[in-house]
């Protein structure tokens, strides 16, 4: 079975990088790219052209997005009673003390800052994947 | 502060001269109006004197005429008449010569007004003893013709001088009176168009002032208004650095990297040289953006000075400098550490960079740093980080302070050259100033002082 990523994600570049780190970590993870913050949410609310993606096991949430930025994601996703179930891991460039309280205020389940090392990139995808993805039990049966 | 002292100044002279003035005219106007009042008595005085001269005319008249009823009918009731307006005479004079004892003029008259009264006395008695032991006929043998008269002129002559003594000396007194109540009345009037004056150039002054003031209120607010703009401009540049200007730079580090792996083999090694120097730059470029922002940070938020522990920022520090210090296999020491006002977040970073600096910065051997801080007698702490590194030679002891100032070259020791100029930003945030003793070959010692709590 296939594991579910929702990746909200502006940069190209990083898109590519996060793909990259997956293939090489987990080859069953499908990383679903959300380019904006509206975007996302209508993935998650399955609206429009989304009435067949699959809920993902994982949100990675950027804070910099076009349209709807990442704090706003995240309060909407956890203001869902659904959605709120989801780990919403943030990966961000941000390293500014604001940024990190605000989020987990908002109840982010985790916060990262990007490297700029690729090495150290892919180590930070592996430990999501190793906890999150691994070690972690999360709930099954997702109330609709 | 200038304009308002001067303001102060002029409020207060204006009052003082106000209240002097007020004084004066006050003083002046008391006293002029007392004048006045005594003059007026002394006028009433005058008045009575030439009533009793008046009086004293009028008995003399009434007594001549009495004595001439007697002559002719020698009734008794013209006698007692002649004894009353005698009596009454006699009364008067010495009246006028106790009102007139002020008056050394009048004082010299009197004696030749009682000389004629007396005379008149013995006269009267010859004229009423002959008529009536003898009669008519010999009363008018012994009045000659023009004695009589002749007497009567003189005192009317006594009396009128008198008289006119006093009406000089009412002239005098009137006129006095008239001076004293003119010169109250034009000191109150200048008094008063003095103080409204003052009192009007004050308002003005005071006036002019709040306006200005309030000029420089408005002054102070536009200042504001581009120092909140200006600390907005800066948070925005906080952003766009810590955000628009890593990206792009973790994207080109990331991917030298990712293409030196996926290829690595397939390019030739210079080619993998060449890639690491670029992942070097990259990286290093990320952490001078980082040290400039923190560089930024401590001038940028209102920090709020509260009672902080300076151990436990100590402590803290330690654990975030634990590998370096494992690394180092450093010794680090300290005597007990007070509380102190201080942003902790702030302080903690303050002893992080000045320990790491005195691991980093060191000569081979085990790298001993000792950190002491004492009480000086100005309710101040002040810190020493000690250490026996490379030491520093005096000529850089101000210049380490810098931004982007260095001593040493990249591939010796690596730094941004920030950190010393963050410590120096932090602890004069905190009103206080940083120093350095140091001895090449031997060691640095960084000194700080901070406010005590109590």
């Amino acid at each position: 079975m296939p594991i579910e990523v929702l990746l909200v994600e502006d940069n190209a570049g990083d898109v590519r990088l996060t793909q990259e780190a997956f293939r090489v970590i987990n080859s069953s993870v499908r990383i679903h790219v959300a380019s904006d913050g509206k975007a996302a949410m209508a993935f998650l609310r399955r609206e429009g052209a989304h009435s067949d993606v699959p809920r993902p096991d994982i949100i990675l949430l950027d804070l910099n997005l076009p349209k709807m930025d990442g704090h706003q994601v995240l309060a909407h996703v956890k203001e869902d009673e659904s959605l709120k179930l989801i780990p919403t891991v943030m990966l961000t460039t941000s390293r500014a003390e604001a940024d990190v309280v605000k989020s987990y205020r908002l109840h982010a389940n985790c916060y990262f800052c990007k490297p700029v090392q690729w090495v150290e990139f892919e180590a930070i995808v592996k430990t999501i994947n190793d906890f999150w993805l691994t070690a972690v039990r999360l709930p099954q049966q997702i109330p609709a | 502060m200038k304009t308002r002292f001067t303001l102060v100044l002029r409020a207060n002279l204006a009052f003082g001269l106000a209240t002097l003035i007020l004084l004066f005219v006050g003083a002046y106007s008391y006293g002029s109006l007392g004048a006045a009042n005594e003059t007026e008595r002394w006028v009433r005085h005058t008045h009575l004197v030439l009533e009793t001269l008046q009086s004293l005319d009028r008995d003399d008249e009434s007594k001549r005429h009495s004595v001439l009823r007697y002559v002719l009918s020698n009734d008794k009731a013209d006698l007692s008449a002649i004894g009353a307006s005698a009596a009454s005479a006699e009364r008067n004079a010495a009246l006028i010569r106790k009102l007139t004892a002020d008056n050394p003029n009048q004082q010299q008259r009197m004696p030749a007004l009682e000389r004629l009264l007396d005379q008149e006395r013995r006269h009267i008695q010859t004229i009423v003893d002959l008529r009536q032991s003898t009669g008519l006929a010999a009363v008018k043998a012994f009045a000659q013709p023009g004695a009589g008269p002749r007497m009567n002129h003189q005192l009317d002559t006594v009396v009128g001088q008198m008289r006119n003594e006093e009406l000089r000396l009412l002239g005098l007194r009137n006129a006095l009176e008239q001076r004293y109540l003119a010169q109250t009345k034009a000191v109150l009037v200048v008094g008063i168009v003095i103080g409204l004056l003052i009192g009007a150039v004050a308002s003005w002054s005071v006036q002019r002032d709040s306006a200005r003031r309030k000029l420089a209120e408005a002054d102070l607010l536009a200042k504001l208004g581009e120092l909140s703009r200006s600390n907005e401009e800066l948070e925005n540049f906080t952003k766009v650095a810590s955000h628009d200007l890593q990206e792009p730079l973790r994207t080109v580090g990331s991917y030298l990297q990712l293409l030196s792996r996926s290829y690595k083999g397939r390019l030739d090694s210079q080619a993998d040289e060449f890639i690491d120097f670029a992942v070097a730059g990259a990286v290093r470029m990320q952490r001078v953006i980082e040290d400039l922002l923190a560089y930024a940070h401590v001038g940028a938020a209102d920090r709020i000075l509260a009672g902080a522990s300076s151990e436990e920022a100590f402590q803290r520090a330690l654990t975030n400098l634990g590998g370096a210090i494992a690394e180092s296999g450093a010794l680090v020491t300290h005597e007990p550490l007070p509380a102190v006002m201080a942003d902790e977040m702030q302080l903690t970073q303050l002893f992080q960079n000045l320990v790491g600096n005195a691991i980093k910065y060191q000569s081979p051997g085990i790298p001993r740093v000792h950190i002491s801080a004492a009480k000086t007698d100005k309710k101040e702490w002040l810190f020493a980080v000690a250490d026996n590194g490379l030491g520093i030679e005096p000529e850089y002891f101000e210049k380490i302070f810098g931004v982007f100032e260095r001593l040493h070259a990249r591939d010796e020791f690596s730094g941004t050259g920030i950190g010393l100029a963050i410590c120096k930003k932090i602890v004069e945030r905190h009103g206080g100033a940083i120093s350095v003793e140091s001895e090449v070959g031997h060691g640095s010692t960084f000194r700080f002082a901070l406010a005590a709590t109590d």
